[in-house]
């Protein structure tokens, strides 16, 4: 690993499990990964798999009941967040100042029947222990910093008059004004039309340049990874199949599936057979596990050898390119 | 929101109006001559004439119906067929009795429906929710009469705690108010007390799994602060409405408890009026529990605006 | 396309998910349903259970208490025998609301249906009309529609018919809206379907779930109003036996003889909640989105 004063958040064998009534689902199981300071890093995959959990149970957030967090380390500064208490006012400081989240529905993500200026000066005295006065202040300093126009006025609108840009850079504002080190954003660029994203992703990426922040991107929007991201986690039935660099994964695949979803990506130069190549089947149901690699019912190079138990993450290049596969090291999975 | 509360205003005396013509032809469909009924079946015909003709009931309906609003504006509500007095009178005696049991009974089933609804949605699932669940599916759907009766059974007649009837008002005595008060209040209270209570909670519960909730959690506000200000906030809002809706249920609810409590208020005399075909009476007091209702519902439908920014611009 | 063997497969797993829903409440919804069961099976064979004709006095045998011999709740003040009241007042109460509930809920949902479908000024006439009745309070004006139209039992059940209307109309009218603007009505639109087609074909189906519920629920409220004027003397007449004329008749020996009229009301409190409890599991079962709503 690197230098371990320049990194930021490490989770290391996070397992989280939904307990339900057809019992327990395991919805993140082992996952680790880290983030550098200052670094954008990318975890993919479909949906359901697991990606978006994992970092609702970084933040501490999981549903509970059902969900609960069975095991693992989430160690963000040197301190290991699961040792607060869901609760505890040591984790509600984390939340928002130490790590900062943004989710994918920009329209329904702030609270409709507040001004915009009261939810987010709100925040800010939490955290920075500022009067009302102040944090007011701060809120238009921050409306400002991220680019939004006329900030001293659009403090007095309601989230029904922004359009859904807005009201997304309206939630990287709290992140920026509490001095966030870490922004977990989930899928954040879904909701928007494809200009407005490009917008809101540069305004992320400048927050890089400009405070240092870190960035973790969760989505399935191939384009974005490569455009921003330093380093990709593919992740597939709550488990991290695949992690290298950005050029590596997308260049050099190994994981059968994350070459299918690299596949399923239209392209323009390819002929036209080829062009799109959707995986086979559905994402499988978390309850419905089997005992081995979760990808053997879809996987094209299945056989017989998969079934021996879950595959582990192992190197299969340099710059820490991972991949848990059983046929990893065979001929055919490097099969073009 | 100055222009939303105009709009409103004008919405509602729009309704006044429409349900005057509505209770005032409802009310002429009644069977049986009024005069007959009042004066005895012996009463020779030019007497009944001229009382008819008094009371301007030879006149075609259409008249009477604007004799009856244009007299209405210079504050004569008609007659009393039967108490041979001005129903303006009448009102101005035993509408004050309803209102001394009505206003605080909305009041409390206001602020207990919204407690219990708060602390079930809070607890849900436990004990304490599932027992306040119980006791207000059991407060919904039991008649008022009945709970009225049972009140009386145990605290008047076998615990000799409060007396059975003869409401004292807070004016002469707000000691005697309070022991006389308390059993009408707590009856008329109770439907509402439920019907608040599982919208709060319904409301809470959806309002709790919304994205906004979780955005303010992922930003580190307090769980109390998130449940007492955000999300509160955010379920009144439908609360709002079934508020006005029991506003409407207080009042019709009055018939049956002073029937119970033998308070001398508006729903007795309604109930009189109904079976003594007594028309200024009946059509003054209906209008004015209708008047009532829909001003009710506009103070609701600004409250509303006021909570929810979005109702403001849409209607405003 | 589905094939057939796919749909039955489906409809199953459906009702096995209903069943679950609904009984996965707890105990009440399961009381609550032995209750209703109970009460129709009542009505229904009334003149075959009751002991005695509830309408035959016996001024010998006048307030005997609960438990005596041949009258097992006792008498009232004219020594008619109150289990046998209770058992055809069940009878009375049930025939007469639901009769109120169908006919209101086949005239309310299809006006709802219709404002909801021609936005227009019959839309807004419907609406209108709702605002007007709901202004006026609801048990004054089911008083006076009792005096105009009469005491018997089906001039009862249209009175309450009447005040249960506004609930549906609300309800049918704020369904079509929701589901209006679907893709698929405007498809059928496009396709030039005839409008009363749409309506019945696509739009009824869809209030259905809502529809039985608030169904199952104004059950229990209708049956409240109906015991209300009864007690309030201009519904049910004597000597006809319903819940709420026996509990108005017992009023006067509360003091001396309560249980004449505790005993009717705690009926009428039985199955109200029961059919209000039905009625909110059947929401939570067929359609959970409604929690809230209805």
């Amino acid at each position: 690993m690197e230098d371990n004063r320049n990194i930021l958040l490490e989770v290391k064998h996070l397992k989280t499990s939904f307990f339900t009534q057809a019992g327990e689902v395991k919805a993140v199981d082992d996952v680790s990964y880290y983030i550098k300071k200052g670094e954008i890093i990318a975890v993919v995959g479909e949906s359901g798999c697991g990606k978006s959990v994992t970092q609702m149970s970084v933040m501490q957030l999981v549903q509970s009941p059902p969900g609960k967090i069975v095991g693992g380390e989430v160690i963000f500064e040197g301190q290991n967040l699961l040792e607060y208490d869901r609760n505890s006012p040591e984790m509600r400081a984390v939340r928002g100042a130490g790590i900062a989240m943004i989710f994918q529905e920009p329209m329904t993500s702030l609270n409709p029947v507040f001004k915009i200026g009261t939810q987010l000066s709100e925040v800010i005295m939490i955290h920075k222990k500022v009067d009302k006065k102040t944090a007011w202040e701060e809120g238009i300093k921050a409306l400002e910093a991220v680019g939004i126009p006329d900030a001293k006025s659009r403090m007095e609108n309601y989230p029904f008059q922004m359009s859904g840009g807005m009201r997304q850079r309206v939630l990287i504002a709290i992140a920026v004004a509490c001095g966030s080190k870490l922004i977990i954003a989930d899928e954040p660029t879904t909701a928007l039309d494809v200009t407005t994203q490009a917008q809101v992703m540069e305004l992320l990426q400048s927050l890089v340049k400009t405070y240092g922040t870190s960035i973790l991107m969760v989505t399935h929007n191939l384009g974005l990874v490569t455009r921003y991201a330093e380093r990709v986690y593919v992740m597939y039935a709550g488990k991290v199949i695949e992690s290298g660099t950005t050029e590596d994964i997308l260049m050099h695949p190994v994981h059968p599936y994350t070459k299918g979803l690299l596949n399923s990506v239209p392209k323009l130069d390819a002929s036209d057979e080829e062009r799109l190549v959707a995986i086979k089947g559905q994402p499988p149901r978390l309850s419905e596990l089997p005992s081995y690699c979760a990808f053997y019912p879809r996987c094209p190079y299945a056989c017989e050898e998969c079934k021996q138990g879950y595959p582990i993450l192992e190197e299969v290049g340099p710059n820490e390119h991972f991949c848990a596969c059983w046929m990893k090291n065979k001929e055919v999975a490097h099969a073009e | 929101m100055t222009s939303y509360i105009i709009k409103r205003v004008l919405a509602s005396i729009a309704v006044i109006f429409i349900v005057s013509i509505f209770v005032f032809s409802i009310i002429h469909l009644l069977p049986g001559d009024p005069v007959v009924m009042a004066l005895g079946l012996e009463t020779p015909m030019e007497d009944i004439e001229r009382v008819r003709e008094e009371h301007h009931l030879n006149d075609p309906l259409p008249q009477q119906y604007i004799t009856w609003i244009v007299e209405m504006f210079h504050g004569d509500f008609g007659d009393s067929l039967i108490e041979f007095r001005p129903v303006a009178d009448i009102i101005k005696e035993r509408l004050p009795r309803t209102l001394a049991i009505g206003i605080p009974a909305f009041v409390l089933g206001i602020l207990l429906g919204l407690l219990i609804g708060i602390v079930s949605a809070v607890r849900r699932g436990k004990a304490i929710d599932q027992t306040l669940t119980f006791f207000t599916t059991l407060s919904i759907g039991t008649p008022q009469f009945w709970i009225g009766m049972l009140l009386l059974y145990l605290f008047s007649i076998k615990l000799h705690w409060f007396p059975m009837r003869n409401l004292v008002m807070p004016g002469e005595s707000i000691l005697g108010y309070l022991r006389s008060a308390t059993l009408p209040i707590i009856c008329s209270c109770l439907q509402m007390m439920g019907s608040i209570s599982r919208q709060t909670r319904s409301n809470m519960l959806e309002v709790i799994s919304q994205d906004y909730i979780r955005t303010a959690r992922a930003n580190g506000i307090s769980e109390k602060t998130i449940v007492y200000k955000h999300a509160l906030k955010n379920a009144l809002i439908p609360v709002v409405t079934v508020i006005g809706m029991n506003l409407r249920n207080i009042i019709a609810g009055a018939v049956l408890i002073e029937n119970i409590f033998s308070i001398p208020g508006i729903g007795v005399t309604m109930t009189n009026a109904i079976n003594n075909r007594d028309y200024w009476v009946l059509q003054g007091c209906v209008l004015i529990v209708s008047f009532i209702a829909v001003f009710g519902n506009l103070v609701v439908d600004i409250l509303y605006g006021y909570i929810d920014p979005r109702i403001r611009e849409a209607r405003g | 396309m589905a094939s057939s063997e796919d749909l039955k497969l489906r409809r199953k797993k459906n009702m096995e998910q209903f069943f679950r829903i609904f009984f996965g409440r707890g105990i009440i919804v399961k009381i609550c349903l032995v209750i209703a069961v109970f009460f129709i099976i009542v009505a229904v064979f009334a003149p075959v259970i009751a002991p005695h004709d509830p309408t035959a006095t016996d001024p010998m045998n006048r307030y005997l208490p609960m438990g005596s011999e041949d009258h097992l709740f006792g008498t009232d003040r004219y020594g008619r025998d109150v289990l046998s009241r209770l058992i055809h007042g069940a009878r009375t109460s049930l025939t007469c609301s639901l009769f109120a509930t169908l006919w209101s809920a086949v005239v309310g949902s299809t006006l709802g249906i219709i404002a909801g479908y021609y936005e227009g000024w019959l839309g807004k006439l419907i609406l209108r009309y709702v605002d007007i009745q709901l202004s006026v309070p609801a048990l004054i004006l089911s008083m006076v529609l009792a005096v105009i139209l009469g005491s018997n039992m089906f001039a009862i059940s249209i009175v309450l018919g009447i005040g249960a209307i506004p609930g549906y109309i609300r309800m049918a009218y704020s369904n079509v809206i929701s589901i209006k603007e679907n893709d698929y009505i405007t498809a059928t639109r496009l396709i030039g379907q005839k409008n009363r087609k749409i309506m019945f074909r696509h739009l009824f189906p869809n209030c259905f779930a809502s529809l039985i519920v608030i169904f199952t629920m104004s059950l229990g409220q209708v049956i409240m109003v109906e015991s209300s004027l009864a007690y309030l003397g201009v519904g049910l007449n004597e000597p006809l036996a319903a819940w709420g004329l026996m509990v108005n008749d017992g009023f006067a020996s509360l003091m001396t003889h309560p249980s004449v009229a505790l005993l009717p009301g705690f009926c009428i409190m039985a199955i109200v909640v029961a059919f209000n409890v039905l009625g909110d599991a059947l929401r939570d079962a067929l359609d959970p989105k409604l929690r809230g709503k209805l």
